[in-house]
């Protein structure tokens, strides 16, 4: 009891978005969703509202709690919608969001990377929802989905255990404003000086602050200091464009 | 001043957003985005800390993970179409050929398709190029 | 001679063992119905070797000089007499530290006895069984497993521990099993095999029970060196010896047929009439005679443990002779008649423990009881034998009579078996019973349990009277009266001569046997020599007695006539008159109903307890232990059942735990 009662601002939303997703979940006959809409943009709005913490910069936290509430909305939208079709525009939605997050974060080729893929990926799926979701017609397995609540309930645990550790309680908040798990993690001026132990590539000068957030860091990291792990992810990406040309049914093994 | 936890907080609700919908849905390209969504959880992990530290090594990172989402993408569909063209389903419950052989099968617990669907329509792609034979004969009957 | 002795002793029992296994190796195949040649050869040859030595005996005991280097022969220095002992080395059987038995042949006097009389009817029932069993099926395994009794019965004879007497023991018991089941398609005979193997099996139990107590009080199974050290035991456990005697009895009990083991052999004449004949009447039987009376040294030791000797043996004596009056089947009445002359020798038996100078004489009447025994009995099995293959196998006395004029030869012989077993003076039979008589008498003039041996006396003076009864009761009903056959007697006829020749001998044998060897003391003498004795003592003799038997016999025998040939009316009426006593005598006493109800009925009872046990407690708690597993599996299986989705939310499962328990240890 003690402990809910410091964490009940925790507790709190994860219960209330667990019953919205389980809500949410397509199950048999559709259902009036209008309570578990409500109930899950409380939670949002409490997560929001009260374990983020505004930096300071107006516009930055506008465009941040923009973005971030358009990916999580658009991402319970996702997983929940009935017709797959939504789900994959639902999920455009997401990363273009998740684009914009990664522009915030000083990773604008990311940023433009990730829409350019994913667009490619998007339409490509979008296509097959289209080619096979409307052959198949209106599905069963579309509108039941597999034990929502039991799910729900261990991804809620999850992610209320991961913000246990990220979100300072009260007492730590106090003092400082980085505490928690995250208060571990060493600060950017003490990474940069002592040489690393860990087997982790030495930083070259192309990676140090004056070059971050430009494609010019980033292609000397790539380039530089993982070229070789470079070149293994284009060997691989060959190998999967050669896999998927063969597991993909050929044209003269019948129609689809 | 950037806050970290902020953003690490919005990964991890979409990963964990991402694997509630890899565990109930059960149609197989919505698990793929599902998946998908998971990565993307990741990725902006990954590139919170890599502005939090003024390093490269958290993009360079991402960028890997945008290499290999593509590849699993790509297979990911190639399978798709192979499983639909076997059982013209995207049910993944259909693939359960590792259970063991003598417990029923998860389908007969699920109720029936809803009798009455809703009225929901699919997206159409408007048909582009030239129009096909039978409708110029069509048109040159009237 | 001297040289050849151990090759002589060892030949005795080898022939008939080499004969049984060429029987049994190529009896099918190549003798066929001259399978009786190897088995008569081989014990004529054990006959002559036995004579031969027997006459050694009688000759010149002093001949048996000691000779250091062999050790084959050494007299033992003795305050009575010269023991003279004839022992040929075998070989080391058992060798540990505590136990050293080894296979070596002994011989005394009371063996070359025993061996004289087992050698010799062996060979005139196995001439016998040539005629009689010619024709069967299983005309080699018969002389096959004959001979191996005969083996068996010479090693038990001449064993020289107590060890391989047990082992030779057991090994007649087996060939007494084979032979009762020789016919084993008939149920009563597998029947009958069972049973006499499962109620010796108690006396059995009893020996060996014997045998471990003397080893482990004396630390050896030698008689000799038994003998030797009982003075030494006296000293330190006399209480012992009780218990000792008291297990070797009821070894001799089963073995015996004494009441109430006795039960196994009226019904063992189910074998062929041969084996009746020598098994169940002349030698097998009287092994539990020959154990105790080589352990009377033992005995004499506990006159409580010959007490109840005598009283086992008054108790079997009377019963079977009252059982015996009332039987119908020919070989039945002979069957009770053995179990009540074994009877007899027990009771003499129990007289050794008058007094150190009467045991001697005890003995020795019981052993000459026992042999002149050997002689009349077969040779009226042997008759039985002959009226049953004459009639066809029948041997129900009222289905036929007035066999005198079809049968002569069998006739005269039966005729001179009955008189000897009845007791006629002069006869055999007369002899050694009288002996009996006469030790038992003097157990009621002193010894301090005058009382007991009278009774004793008197059960065995109203045995006698019996005994002359009920054998010219199946000798009228038999061969007197008027002449009738059973219809299975197809042609009635007189036996060939290989049946009626050991008739004869054994008749002429009975006749002049006790009057040559009893009354002028030949045979109280050699026996006198034999190691288990202390030594020659009184041998008193009773007119009276003698009086008294003869009158007996007069008695019963004319009894039997007036009852069964001259009115038989009257044993018609005392039937009817008596009719519960009569059927009390006609069912064995209900014994065997009694046996069925007190042990066989519990033991099935406790059978099926146990069956009940196993079947619902001991298999349901093994099903119980087997269903764990499968339980637990039938739980945990659907965990696995193929899904991806389940096996990744198992995953998810667990790296909720590893997070939580992992944040628990941060956490401090």
């Amino acid at each position: 009891m003690q402990w809910l009662k410091e964490h009940w601002l925790l507790v709190l939303p994860m219960v209330l978005g667990a019953f919205a997703v389980a809500r949410l979940m397509p199950k048999g006959e559709p259902r009036s969703s209008l309570v578990a809409r409500l109930v899950g943009l409380c939670a949002v709005g409490i997560v929001g509202g009260t374990l983020l913490q505004p930096a300071g910069s107006v516009l930055n936290d506008a465009l941040f709690f923009l973005f971030s509430g358009v990916a999580v909305l658009g991402a319970i939208l996702m997983i929940t919608h009935r017709n797959p079709a939504y789900s994959a525009l639902w999920f455009a939605v997401v990363t273009l969001a998740v684009s914009g997050l990664f522009l915030l974060q000083s990773a604008p080729f990311l940023a433009s990377a990730t829409v350019i893929v994913y667009a490619g990926a998007i339409i490509v799926t979008f296509l097959f929802v289209l080619m096979l979701a409307q052959q198949a017609g209106i599905t069963n397995y579309d509108q039941n989905s597999r034990q929502p609540g039991v799910a729900t309930f261990t991804g809620f645990v999850l992610l209320g255990a991961l913000l246990f550790v990220l979100v300072p309680s009260k007492e730590q908040a106090a003092p400082a404003p980085i505490t928690g798990f995250v208060s571990l993690v060493p600060k950017a001026s003490q990474v940069a000086q002592p040489p690393h132990q860990s087997g982790i590539p030495q930083s070259t000068s192309a990676t140090t602050a004056e070059n971050f957030g430009t494609m010019r860091g980033l292609g000397r990291s790539l380039f530089g200091d993982y070229l070789f792990a470079v070149e293994l992810a284009g060997t691989l990406l060959l190998v999967a464009s050669i896999g998927a040309i063969v597991i993909a049914p050929k044209r003269s093994s019948g129609k689809l | 001043m950037i806050v970290l936890t902020n953003y690490l907080i919005v990964g991890c609700i979409l990963f964990v957003l991402g694997a509630i919908g890899f565990l109930t849905r059960r149609n197989l390209i919505t698990l793929m985005l599902s998946a998908e969504m998971m990565l993307h959880g990741v990725s902006l992990n990954f590139v919170a800390f890599s502005n939090f530290h003024q390093n490269m090594q958290g993009q360079t990172f991402t960028a890997f993970i945008l290499t290999v989402a593509a590849c699993e993408a790509g297979i990911a569909l190639a399978l798709i179409l192979t499983l639909y063209k076997r059982t013209k389903s995207l049910d993944v419950s259909l693939w359960s050929q590792l259970s063991e052989a003598d417990i029923d099968s998860p389908h007969e617990e699920e109720p029936a398709v809803p009798t009455t669907p809703p009225a929901q329509k699919f997206p159409q792609l408007t048909p582009a190029g030239r129009a096909p034979q039978f409708q110029k004969e069509t048109v040159h009957r009237v | 001679m001297s040289e050849l002795t151990p090759a002589l002793l060892w030949l005795i029992p080898v022939a008939p063992l080499l004969a049984s296994i060429f029987i049994a190796f190529f009896g099918k195949a190549l003798l066929r119905g001259r399978s009786h040649v190897p088995c008569v050869t081989a014990l004529a040859i054990s006959t002559l070797c036995a004579g031969s030595l027997m006459l050694m005996f009688l000759a010149a005991p002093s001949q048996l000089k000691p000779d250091p280097n062999t050790n084959s022969l050494h007299q033992r220095p003795s305050e009575h007499a010269l023991q003279p002992v004839l022992t040929t080395p075998g070989y080391a059987w058992a060798e540990t530290a505590d136990l050293n038995v080894r296979l070596d042949l002994q011989m005394d006097a009371m063996t070359a006895i025993m061996l004289c009389m087992v050698t010799f009817v062996s060979l005139l029932v196995s001439i016998y069984a040539s005629g009689y069993m010619h024709g069967d099926p299983g005309y080699p395994r018969f002389f096959a497993a004959f001979a191996l009794f005969v083996f068996s019965m010479c090693m038990l004879v001449l064993a020289d521990n107590y060890l391989t007497m047990f082992i030779f023991w057991e090994g007649v018991g087996l060939c007494s099993y084979l032979l009762i089941g020789f016919w084993f398609q008939k149920p009563s005979a597998a029947a009958a095999a069972r049973k006499a193997f499962v109620v010796n099996r108690v006396g059995d139990f009893g020996f060996i029970l014997g045998v471990f107590l003397i080893w482990k009080t004396f630390g050896t199974v030698r008689f000799a060196d038994v003998f030797e050290l009982i003075p030494h035991v006296a000293e330190t456990n006399p209480g012992i010896f009780t218990t000792i005697c008291l297990l070797l009895f009821l070894g001799a009990m089963g073995k015996s047929a004494q009441f109430p083991l006795h039960v196994w052999l009226p019904d063992a004449m189910e074998g062929p009439t041969p084996v009746s004949a020598l098994i169940h009447a002349a030698t097998m039987v009287t092994a539990g005679v020959y154990m105790v009376a080589r352990s009377t040294p033992l005995f004499v030791m506990s006159p409580t443990a010959q007490m109840v000797v005598s009283g086992i043996g008054a108790i079997t004596a009377l019963l079977a002779a009252l059982t015996a009056l009332t039987q119908y089947d020919l070989k039945r009445v002979l069957a009770y008649s053995t179990v009540s002359q074994l009877g007899y020798m027990f009771m003499a038996l129990g007289a050794a423990s008058v007094s150190p100078k009467l045991a001697t004489f005890a003995v020795t009447a019981a052993m000459f009881h026992l042999f002149t025994h050997a002689f009349f009995k077969a040779l009226l099995f042997l008759g039985a034998g002959s009226v049953m293959h004459s009639m066809g196998n029948v041997i129900d006395m009222r289905r036929f009579s007035g066999l005198r004029d079809v049968m002569p030869h069998t006739r005269i012989t039966f005729l001179i078996g009955s008189l000897t077993l009845a007791g006629c003076p002069l006869l055999s039979g007369f002899w050694s019973k009288d002996e009996i008589l006469v030790a038992l008498f003097e157990g009621t003039k002193a010894g301090g349990h005058e009382t007991f041996f009278m009774v004793i006396l008197g059960v065995a003076v109203l045995t006698a009277f019996l005994t002359a009864f009920y054998s010219f009761r199946a000798y009228n009903m038999t061969f007197l009266g008027e002449e009738r056959f059973p219809e299975e007697a197809h042609h009635p006829h007189e036996s060939p001569p290989t049946m009626t020749l050991p008739l004869f001998v054994l008749a002429g044998f009975s006749l002049v046997i006790g009057l040559f060897l009893g009354p002028t003391g030949v045979y109280a003498r050699q026996l006198a020599q034999s190691t288990s004795l202390p030594g020659h003592g009184d041998h008193p003799h009773n007119i009276l007695l003698m009086a008294l038997s003869a009158a007996i016999f007069c008695g019963g025998y004319g009894l039997a006539r007036w009852m069964y040939v001259k009115s038989p009316a009257v044993s018609a009426g005392l039937e009817r008159g008596l009719k519960p006593l009569h059927r009390l005598s006609l069912n064995k006493f209900f014994l065997d109903e009694l046996f069925n109800y007190l042990l066989v009925i519990p033991v099935k009872v406790l059978a099926l307890l146990c069956t009940l046990f196993d079947k619902y407690l001991l298999d349901g708690l093994l099903n119980f232990a087997g269903s764990i597993p499968s339980t637990i599996g039938r739980i945990v299986r659907p965990i696995q059942n193929g899904l991806v989705s389940h096996y990744a939310w198992v995953m998810l499962l667990g790296v909720v735990l590893f997070l939580i328990q992992m944040l628990r240890a941060l956490a401090g």
